[in-house]
């Protein structure tokens, strides 16, 4: 059954090249949230020096995720930049020393899986890992259960368009990621692995084919090329063929983000929290577009720069964020986050006014979460009549406003009626 | 003079209370019926206000109901053999409508909420304003429909006979009248929704909203 | 500090636009307007039925209604949307003004006059749509609400100048469309009274038979249907669920009476069911947007059409289904996107739509009789009397609303006169003011060639078939005298009872009246009428006359015949005054029999 539907993938733009680096920025700006929480105790003081990787936040409440400097350097000050979806966040600002210093020299372990399920889930903890999809949650809760996991699904399908910053560190680190992997499933006891690419993606199922006959518990399994496919639920229907009520822990399944994997062997083996990331800088006004690993922290422009800078100066919209789910940006002062898997910068045409609604259900077929969108838009002004079409179920995945030929912004007529529905 | 026009306009009783509805559908197959029907509902809600008003106080709430009926009742019942007397042929073509005023909305649910609660010079403009509106609306639907739906405009037929005169106008029938669809029930029913629409129209416009 | 552009929505779109739709739409409905115009205008020019007006009169006609719904959308975002600073000459482009009247065209009556086709255009536009808010906002399908309209008002009057008929068909068929035929043997026929009088079951499918001026084509039909769903432009799941349903009812009524395949298939083809279900029942905005609801809005079209088509004197099973299913559609949504979570949520109204088919399917196949083999089955001879050379026939010949009685009289083996009983044909004053009966007498030799006046076709079909059958019953069985089987010609009055004791006398008498018989008991004291009461009386308005107090005017009448009829109740006071008076015949002829 067609969960999904098929959008151009625009990837070729990016995922022929080769990965750059960008790791010296003068500035970073740590910003003090964590999974839109801005609860953060912050622990660093003005005029303190960090070492890259010391904690400098610690978010409150029941998930202490601490947060870390990407550099090593002073602290400067306190300033508000914009975040990646849309709001000013206030961060921490470290002038870059340049000299990398880490606070403990921390050895280099042989092998990744001598940690107990307990030692793992803190040394997770303590490196700040969180989902690098794109949602952000702290990792470690996932694992953090007494429920048998049976399966750990990782998710490398990366179906937005244009953002194949997985794609690229899967490319480099292959053998890294089912090292990670492996160890794993030996620390919590995990019966099997499961390691999720679109079938379109033939030199990636190639390159994984090769490594990991080595290992007999992790499987690749092949998904259609299909818009979201990378959202959980469809995954794990395409893949285990269940479905769950509200975590995947209900069926005994832990989804990661395959980037994510990877930060977990960085912790495994160096004992590193969590400091930088593969970050895919895109789209048709970009004069190079590549796939970058970027300190967290970094402004967007700076990387930009790097690159060579936009082809023109006008007419640009920026996009933190992929095509789909991205939120524009106003200017470029973004900085690079955790959950920042992509920088989209596309030319901006003349956008059509929205029209009448002609009803053709074309929203209705293509929504994955089986939402009427057109019904929910007659309804807002009835929030009796919405509770019953489910707005909540919505996972703003943007189809429906893709999909409309009137070009009417459904997707923001949905937002309203979950937030209505949550309210009264 | 206020309550008047409020009557007619912000408070019509087939516009915009929608009330009484079946006797205007069904009488305005002919102008000369409906505004018969009009001015008969007009007396009977001058007459039920002026008594109500008056005797209000002295009804205890609960024969609220029936004693307003007997009130409504007997103007309707004077009417009716009036107009059976006078103009037998009229009577007939309203038929079961005639009794039919005792039970309808406007007259018992202006009963109820104004003039058994308001003073006699308040319920009496009212009533007028109320009726003089009814009237209104009756003869600008039957207007339509006669004219359209059956070429021909009846202004005192039956009447005649207490009048005197008689004035009948035909229009020659053409390619496109009689819209015969008009002068059936299916046809009462449009013409009175678009006009609703019509009058809903021009209310709107005043307040702005269009 | 740069400023970029910032808006909501998501960043890439897909190539939909409503425009591009609607073109493919247009693309679709090309070959049908131009066979359209072939059929109705082309055609009947090259076989010299038509002059050179009436070659390019189906163009011109779908042309003007489709101007006038352009042209009223125009002066309503004139005269309302001015103000918003909208492009007015957009505005009526924008939403696809012209469709209505566009469809409109394509499904009214080839003979409707100009004016006509203009009032309903606009009403299709301004009843249909733009009441309701505009484009997007209607509940109802404008060209079906503007076609329902037309016939409604003016049928009658577009029926007098030929109706469906094109100039071609007015000569060479005798009956109406082929569904008007159809229900002239209740729906149940062979191949050879249902299909055979317009070809064969390759013109229904084609389309060069008697309709509106394009809905006749269900091949092009079915190409604009596969076009179109390949492009993902309509709900094809409601034009597919809409036809299989119509064949699998007709399927079960055909197979009642061992009717072969061609029998829904003649039923799918027929009726403009095609168009209805490919164009007017997957108009995007008055059609459900939910996959569920758009199954069951198929299905129960599917029920009602049947319905509509066997169960109702009306034609327009199409038309009347699409726009009653119209008014459900936000039900069938709230029901469909319920059932997007929880399909078991839906599986009532889906066991109801079931139920429904397989019932009414198999009912209506065995309400509906097959005529017999060989005879006209609408054809009875009530009594044949001889008398000498004279031979007198009563017969029936069912016409249009119910049989025509008629008693025809033969001299010699020919047809000295023919005088009609009792019909209650509507357009019966047509057959009069052409002295059809008096031409029929004089063509009786070769009647089967006869025309029919137009405007009461069945009708006269139906009288020149009574004519032809009585010739045939003579040269077959000569002068073989059949007697009436039942006493079809019941006396109106009748004395049941009567007794008499003393100078009592009591009858119980029964009369015929306006919804059957009315039985009555009348006491007679001293040879005045005393009583009368009604014992079993089944007219609709008797209680008018009772409440008029009649009987007791009739009681105390010296003259009855001065006694006035209640108004509103005319017939049933006429009879009870019939009966009376017979009565007090009876009475005053014959007081001692019993």
């Amino acid at each position: 059954m067609m969960i999904g539907i098929k959008i151009p993938g625009m990837k070729k733009l990016t995922n022929t090249k080769k990965n750059g680096i960008y790791n010296k920025p003068k500035y970073v700006y740590i910003p003090l949230i964590s999974q839109n929480d801005t609860n953060i105790t912050i622990i660093a003081k003005k005029g303190d020096y960090v070492y890259k990787g010391s904690v400098i936040g610690k978010r409150k409440g029941n998930l202490r995720i601490p947060i870390h400097s990407s550099v090593s350097g002073t602290v400067v000050g306190f300033e508000e930049r914009p975040y990646l979806n849309g709001s000013i966040v206030k961060c921490v600002k470290i002038e870059n020393d340049f000299k990398e210093k880490e606070e403990v020299k921390k050895e280099s372990h042989k092998t990744l899986n001598h940690y107990t399920k307990k030692q793992f889930i803190n040394l997770i903890k303590e490196c700040g890992i969180v989902g690098l999809g794109g949602a952000g949650f702290p990792t470690y809760v996932k694992y953090d259960t007494d429920k048998p996991i049976k399966t750990l699904l990782i998710n490398a399908v990366e179906c937005e368009p244009y953002i194949t910053a997985d794609y690229a560190l899967m490319m480099e680190k292959c053998e890294e990621i089912l090292e990670a992997i492996d160890a794993i499933l030996e620390i919590c006891h995990i019966d099997e692995g499961i390691i999720a690419v679109k079938k379109n993606n033939t030199s990636l199922i190639k390159l994984i084919n090769s490594f990991i006959g080595t290992y007999l518990k992790i499987k690749l399994v092949e998904v259609p090329n299909q818009y979201p496919m990378g959202w959980e639920r469809n995954l794990i229907k395409q893949v285990k063929h269940v479905t769950y009520q509200n975590l995947p822990i209900e069926k005994g399944i832990v989804v990661n983000n395959v980037s994510t994997i990877y930060a977990i062997y960085e912790a495994l083996k160096y004992e590193r929290p969590l400091t930088e990331r593969v970050v895919t800088f895109t789209g048709e006004m970009l004069k190079e577009p590549k796939n970058v690993l970027v300190k967290l922290g970094t402004p967007a422009h700076e990387v930009i720069e790097s690159l060579g800078g936009y082809k023109r100066n006008k007419n640009i919209r920026f996009v933190a964020g992929g095509p789909m789910m991205g939120v524009a940006e106003p200017n470029d002062d973004l900085i690079v986050t955790s959950n920042l898997n992509c920088v989209l910068v596309l030319k901006e045409g003349k956008e059509s006014l929205p029209s009448e609604c002609l009803r053709c259900g074309k929203c209705v077929s293509v929504c994955p979460a089986k939402l009427s969108p057109v019904l929910i838009k007659d309804y807002l002004k009835k929030p009796e009549r919405l509770k019953e079409l489910e707005p909540n179920r919505c996972i703003e995945c943007g189809l429906c406003t893709y999909i409309c030929p009137s070009k009417i912004l459904v997707r923001e007529f949905v937002k309203e009626a979950k937030k209505k529905s949550r309210e009264g | 003079m206020k309550t008047i026009i409020n009557g007619i306009t912000k408070e019509n009783a087939i516009f915009v209370l929608m009330l009484g509805l079946c006797s205007a559908l069904a009488v305005t197959t002919t102008f000369e019926s409906a505004y018969v029907m009009g001015i008969c509902v007009l007396i009977v809600l001058l007459g039920s206000s002026f008594l109500i008003s008056l005797l209000s106080k002295w009804i205890p709430d609960h024969v609220q109901i029936p004693v307003y009926i007997l009130i409504i009742g007997t103007f309707v019942t004077i009417l009716e053999i009036f107009l059976e007397s006078y103009v037998p042929k009229l009577h007939d073509v309203l038929g079961i409508y005639l009794p039919l005023i005792v039970v309808n909305c406007i007259v018992l649910g202006r009963s109820l909420s104004v003039y058994s609660k308001e003073t006699l010079g308040k319920s009496l403009l009212d009533a007028l304003g109320i009726g003089l509106g009814y009237l209104f609306a009756l003869m600008v639907i039957a207007f339509f429909r006669e004219i359209l739906g059956t070429n021909t405009l009846t202004l005192m037929d039956h009447i005649s006979s207490l009048t005197g005169y008689r004035a009948v106008y035909h229009i020659p029938n053409n390619s496109i009248l009689p819209i015969s669809i008009l002068k059936e029930p299916a046809g009462a029913f449009l013409t009175l929704a678009l006009l609703m629409g019509f009058f809903n129209l021009l209310r709107a416009h005043k307040k702005g909203r269009v | 500090m740069k400023e970029f552009h910032v808006s909501k929505g998501t960043h890439i779109r897909s190539n939909n636009k409503t425009s591009r739709m609607m073109f493919h739409l247009l693309i679709a409905l090309i070959p049908i307007i131009v066979f359209a115009w072939y059929k109705n205008g082309l055609q009947p020019f090259l076989n010299g039925d038509a002059t050179f007006y009436g070659m390019i009169l189906p163009l011109l006609f779908v042309g003007v209604s489709t101007l006038t719904t352009f042209l009223v959308e125009l002066l309503y975002g004139v005269l309302f949307k001015k103000k918003r600073g909208m492009d007015i000459l957009k505005y009526p482009i924008e939403t696809y003004s012209f469709f209505p009247g566009l469809f409109l065209g394509l499904i009214l009556p080839i003979n409707t006059s100009f004016p006509i086709l203009i009032l309903g255009a606009m009403f299709a536009t301004i009843v249909g749509k733009l009441v309701f808010g505009g484009f997007g906002h209607n509940i109802f399908n404008p060209a079906l609400l503007g076609r329902l309209f037309v016939i409604a008002t003016y049928g009658i009057v577009i029926g007098e100048i030929g109706g469906y008929l094109n100039p071609s068909e007015l000569d060479a068929v005798t009956t109406a469309t082929p569904l008007t035929n159809a229900s002239l043997v209740n729906g149940i026929g062979t191949y050879q009274t249902l299909v055979e009088p317009y070809g064969s079951l390759w013109n229904f499918f084609f389309g060069t038979i008697p309709g509106a001026v394009g809905e006749t084509s269900a091949f092009l039909c079915i190409l604009a249907f596969l076009y179109l769903s390949f492009q993902r432009v309509i709900k094809w799941k409601i034009p597919v669920v809409y036809v299989l349903t119509v064949f699998f009812m007709t399927f079960l009524i055909g197979n009642y009476h061992d009717l072969g395949i061609w029998y829904p298939l003649f039923e799918i083809l027929s009726g403009g069911l095609m168009f209805g279900a490919v164009f007017m029942a997957t108009d995007p905005v008055t059609s459900p947007t939910t996959p569920v609801g758009q199954i069951l809005y198929g299905l129960f079209l599917g029920i009602l059409t049947v319905v509509f088509r066997y169960l109702t004197p009306l034609p327009e099973g199409v038309l009347t289904s699409i726009l009653t299913m119209n008014l459900f559609v936000f039900i069938l949504d709230r029901i469909g996107s319920k059932a997007r979570f929880n399909f078991v949520k839906s599986v009532i109204p889906f066991l109801i739509a079931w139920v429904l088919i397989l019932g009414l399917g198999v009912w209506i196949g065995s309400s509906h009789s097959l005529p017999e083999e060989g005879t006209d089955p609408n054809y009875t001879i009530e009594s044949k009397q001889v008398d000498g050379d004279t031979v007198t026939y009563i017969v029936t010949e069912k016409g249009y609303v119910g049989p025509i009685r008629a008693q025809i009289i033969l001299e010699h083996g020919t047809i000295r006169s023919i005088e009609v009983l009792s019909q209650s044909e509507s357009f019966y004053s047509r057959i009069e003011s052409a002295d059809y009966i008096d031409r029929l007498i004089e063509n009786q030799n070769n009647l089967e060639e006869y025309d029919t006046v137009s405007g009461a076709t069945v009708t006269s079909t139906a009288l020149k078939k009574m004519v032809i059958n009585t010739l045939n019953d003579y040269r077959v069985n000569g002068k073989e005298e059949v007697e009436g089987e039942e006493e079809t010609v019941e006396p109106d009055f009748e004395v049941l009872e009567k007794a008499s004791s003393g100078t009592t006398t009591t009858y119980i008498v029964t009369q015929k009246s306006f919804g059957g018989k009315t039985r009555a008991e009348i006491v007679f004291e001293e040879g005045q009428v005393s009583s009368i009461e009604i014992l079993e009386a089944p007219d609709t308005y008797q209680n008018t006359v009772i409440d008029a107090d009649y009987l007791e005017e009739l009681i105390n009448a010296s003259d009855l015949n001065d006694v006035d009829a209640v108004s509103g109740a005319t017939i049933t006071s006429g009879a009870w005054k019939e009966m009376l008076a017979s009565t007090i015949e009876d009475y005053e002829g014959g007081a001692d029999e019993e």
